[in-house]
């Protein structure tokens, strides 16, 4: 895991208009030594195109999160692929590959696609490229890689032809949007919002390439988006303390906390106000979730009761398909808030409240430790967070 | 200034699986003439749950007396006695 700063990837994507699949798929995985994002593109329609889009993204995937060299990896995918006649220069799958190691050299193979952009501070950021034409079947096929060292803040967009096509033969665009296009629209909305996230931001890339095609989408189109920033890191404080001498402990290291602190217990929330010194206030309130009421605690974003609400969060969490979750409720809430940062720390007292064991009681009341282990699970592998846990 | 008679009703997770989470709506219970004379107030159940002897779920302590098994008519019968309506 990247020390310096959090490497958000992630992207959007708009269907051919009549497509029920795409041919572009981007795939994304942090490994132990690195973070990659492979875009690929099937080239053409069909669940053809998918699969091989999909078996290319993948390959690209594991062969880049195992192995260093990316020249060895798009060889073998070229190699894998180029099977038949109709794999030439103009006509065959494309990817893209971008890798980011733990001491931040980013490392790109590109094959076919547009030329990624590299934005650093309000520009594109130039890098040297070598270019490599391999030789197969008696073709020449021309293969980009390129490396430079990333700073906070940099922005990497990667996209598929559909992109730069888009507009093409429209009055507005009679060339096509053009890469061009894309860094202008880039540009100037990170002129007018520079901390935009990532997923926004292809989503603006790939709204302008809908808007170039009157709505009517004539290509899979395809935006990748990797943002290099500052952490925003939030702790989950739940459960007192196995030993009572480390009630301070916990306090402190909640007190000390550079980031949002949401606090989730009504012991732990009681021993977090007695050892801080600050009054906890009990806002008796019906919430749209069910759950128990909130409380307010100087100092802390959210203070919440334990093991119900982690639970309601964690089935929350498990059952929405994107990060843009409705509702007001203190479930709602708390997955929210989860979910805008990108490190979640979680601190868990592992004090067994004996009384909630009672069989008599509802399922919902679990020994916190496994929720939480659920919780983050679900938070790491399905939301891409960086989790910490500390037991006390 | 009168003092106004403490409400306190736990909103710790075993009193509100085991009726507490009735017992939010208790205002709606309390006759209207003497709404004014008490104050509503949530706390944690801490005190209660480490002990051998505890009251069973839910609590509510209506000033000094604490109501085990608290419900909604056993609360506003025990809020009516400290008022003196009852």
């Amino acid at each position: 895991m990247n020390n310096d700063f959090f490497i958000e990837i992630d992207y959007r994507l708009f269907h051919e208009l009549g497509s029920v699949i795409s041919s572009d798929v981007c795939l994304n995985k942090r490994g132990e030594d690195r973070s990659v994002m492979v875009l690929s593109d099937g080239a053409g329609r069909g669940i053809q195109t998918n699969v091989i889009a999909s078996m290319i993204a993948s390959m690209a995937l594991n062969y880049t999160l195992t192995a260093d060299n990316l020249l060895r990896a798009t060889r073998r995918i070229i190699e894998t692929f180029a099977v038949n006649d109709k794999f030439t220069n103009t006509n065959h799958p494309s990817f893209t590959i971008v890798s980011i190691d733990n001491d931040n050299k980013v490392k790109i193979a590109e094959f076919g696609n547009p030329d990624l952009i590299i934005i650093r501070d309000g520009k594109e950021l130039k890098i040297n490229k070598k270019r490599y034409s391999l030789n197969h079947n008696k073709r020449r096929l021309n293969v980009v890689i390129s490396e430079y060292n990333a700073l906070c803040e940099d922005r990497i967009l990667a996209f598929t032809d559909g992109i730069t096509k888009s507009g093409y033969a429209t009055y507005r665009l009679p060339t096509g949007w053009g890469r061009s296009g894309v860094i202008k629209l880039v540009t100037n909305t990170l002129k007018q919002t520079p901390y935009i996230s990532g997923v926004e931001l292809a989503q603006t890339v790939v709204n302008n390439a809908e808007m170039n095609d009157l709505f009517v989408v004539r290509n899979d189109m395809c935006c990748s988006s990797i943002y290099l920033r500052k952490p925003r890191k939030v702790l989950v404080c739940t459960g007192p303390p196995f030993k009572e001498q480390d009630d301070k402990v916990m306090a402190n290291i909640v007190n000390d906390y550079d980031g949002n602190v949401i606090v989730s217990g009504g012991t732990t929330s009681q021993i977090i106000s007695r050892e801080l010194g600050r009054e906890q206030t009990i806002i008796m309130k019906r919430d749209s979730s069910g759950l128990p009421p909130i409380s307010k605690i100087d100092g802390l974003s959210m203070v919440t009761e334990g093991v119900l609400t982690l639970n309601k969060v964690k089935h929350l969490l498990e059952s929405i398909k994107n990060t843009n979750i409705k509702g007001t409720g203190i479930d709602a809430n708390f997955a929210r808030m989860l979910l805008e940062h990108d490190v979640v720390d979680f601190l868990v007292g592992n004090k067994i409240n004996a009384s909630h064991q009672d069989p008599r009681l509802p399922v919902e009341l679990e020994l916190r430790r496994n929720v939480v282990k659920d919780l983050a699970r679900i938070l790491e592998f399905k939301f891409m967070k960086q989790i910490n846990i500390t037991f006390i | 200034m009168e003092r106004k008679l403490v409400v306190k009703i736990c909103t710790g997770t075993l009193c509100y699986v085991t009726g507490g989470a009735e017992l939010q709506s208790i205002d709606e219970h309390i006759p209207e003439h003497i709404l004014d004379q008490i104050d509503i107030i949530g706390s944690t159940c801490a005190d209660h749950e480490e002990t051998e002897d505890r009251p069973q779920p839910p609590i509510v302590k209506v000033g000094d007396v604490i109501i085990p098994e608290a419900t909604i008519e056993k609360v506003v019968t025990a809020i009516k006695a400290a008022l003196g309506e009852a």
